[in-house]
């Protein structure tokens, strides 16, 4: 199951039930901020879940009542699951990569 | 649901022995007394240092009292002795600091109506729920607020009380989001006591627009960005269009193509739409540009030719949010493989992977 709030993009991913996430390596971020808008000042986040956060990928732990929410777009209940978040990204011939993050 | 917490955290259950009869808990300054008809629980009442706090009668009302006044009661449906009909709400509550009663009005569970009442009776407010405007006044009958709007938000605040009025939810908040305005399309504006508008601001499709005041100092807003006044007051025609094709960050390209007209930019900037979604209201466009800066390439599958053509053109899709309605461009490869408007979109989601499988969202916002 996998969702989209405007650059934010959220798929679901399969973990073992016995292990938690933070046994791979991920640490807990309290503020359950995603992204914050560099312009508007304007943030990703996510209620009633854990956010996770290991080498830029972040992952999201959704309990009962978990929301995604954003001040601009409509919320979006998550499911109870887990979750991998990524950003959105623009061509971008002067990276190497040739991709970039949006930025908004 | 208080009836079945009760249970649960004493491990009783709703088949209990107790088939009629009061059930009193004690513990030091606080007492909790339970009713019990016909094994069903009637009546709850909790006591606190000799003084009622709460008190529910089911199929009647629910009673909160604060220093043994009664603060708010909530009315249940005559007939049924559930749900909401006629005047069910009273609220004694602070409107912007002013102490008074606020009486919310119910036909069939739907809010039909709120007032607000100072203890003097003057009223401060009458909200239908099919307003359109609403405007209070302070005890003495000066402006207080003015709301302009399509409708607005009785589904309740943060506690889930069907007031407009939110007051005491966050202190970071600002005025607007202290009342359940609908973002759809409103306009909010405060007076002092002198009548001059202190706070005031308006939202269309979730986005501060326009001129807002905040605390008497003037912003500007274009499509949720702010902008300087100079920007936002000069004629749309003198803003130079290649400024959106230039701008790294996609919010303000997206505020840019607001203030310029998306038509403009396309027409000014020699832009070819090369392909349209009319579903997704997406589009494809190639705008002949070099690029200045150090130019890697997409893939060694690409000719040379091909690889000259992404090197000397900016291929833009153009997407269209569905909460805000905002117009976004976003840069994606002039190249063979990226010619139709979702082809790109995927683009965008999966890394400019050619061969990942397309992704489905469950909702999209």
């Amino acid at each position: 199951m996998n969702f989209r709030q405007g650059d934010v993009l959220v798929f679901q991913i399969k973990k073992p039930k016995n292990k938690s996430v933070s046994s791979y390596g991920f640490k807990h971020k309290p503020s359950g901020v995603i992204i914050e808008g560099e312009i508007t000042g304007h943030l990703h986040a996510v209620t009633n879940g854990k956010l996770f956060e290991k080498d830029n990928k972040l992952v999201v732990q959704a309990d009962k009542g978990c929301q995604l929410t954003h001040p601009e777009h409509d919320n979006i209940p998550l499911p109870q699951g887990t979750y991998e978040i990524k950003i959105q990204e623009e061509y971008d011939d002067s990276n190497p990569t040739m991709k970039s993050k949006v930025k908004d | 649901m208080m009836f079945n917490s009760f249970y649960g955290n004493r491990n009783f259950t709703n088949d209990t022995h107790i088939e009629n009869g009061k059930i009193t808990i004690k513990e030091k300054g606080f007492k909790e007394i339970v009713t019990i008809v016909d094994r069903q629980v009637t009546e709850l009442k909790i006591i606190k240092n000799g003084k009622f706090t709460y008190w529910i009668k089911y199929g009647e009302f629910e009673k909160e009292r604060k220093n043994g006044i009664t603060h708010k009661i909530l009315r249940f449906k005559n007939t049924t002795g559930k749900g909401k009909d006629g005047l069910c709400i009273r609220k004694d509550f602070k409107l912007e600091g002013y102490k008074g009663t606020c009486y919310t009005f119910f036909a069939n569970g739907r809010l039909m109506w709120q007032k607000f009442v100072y203890p003097n009776g003057k009223v401060a407010y009458y909200a239908r729920s099919n307003a359109k405007e609403i405007i209070a006044v302070r005890p003495d009958g000066t402006p207080l607020f003015r709301f302009e709007g399509e409708k607005f938000n009785f589904k309740g605040n943060g506690y889930g009380e069907p007031l407009i009025y939110n007051e005491g939810m966050y202190n970071s908040w600002t005025q607007a989001q202290k009342w359940n305005l609908s973002k759809t399309k409103c306009a909010y504006t405060f007076y002092d006591k002198r009548g001059r508008a202190k706070n005031k601001g308006q939202y269309e499709n979730n986005q501060r627009i326009g001129e807002w005041t905040e605390n008497y100092k003037t912003y500007f807003f274009i499509s949720g960005v702010k902008v300087n006044k100079k920007l936002f007051e000069m004629p749309s025609d003198k803003v130079d269009p290649y400024r959106v094709l230039r701008e790294p960050n996609a919010q303000a390209r997206s505020m840019l193509l607001k203030k310029i007209g998306y038509e403009r930019v396309v027409k000014k900037c020699k832009g070819v739409v090369i392909h349209v979604d009319k579903k997704r209201k997406n589009s494809l466009i190639d705008f002949p540009m070099k690029t200045d800066e150090k130019h890697y390439r997409m893939n060694d599958q690409y000719t040379k030719e091909e690889d000259e053509y992404d090197q000397c053109h900016l291929r833009i899709l153009q997407v269209t949010c569905t909460s805000t309605k905002s117009k976004h461009f976003i840069r994606v490869p002039a190249l063979p493989d990226w010619n139709t408007s979702e082809k790109a979109r995927q683009g965008t989601f999966n890394g400019y992977d050619k061969d990942a499988k397309n992704i489905n969202f469950e909702r999209e916002t």
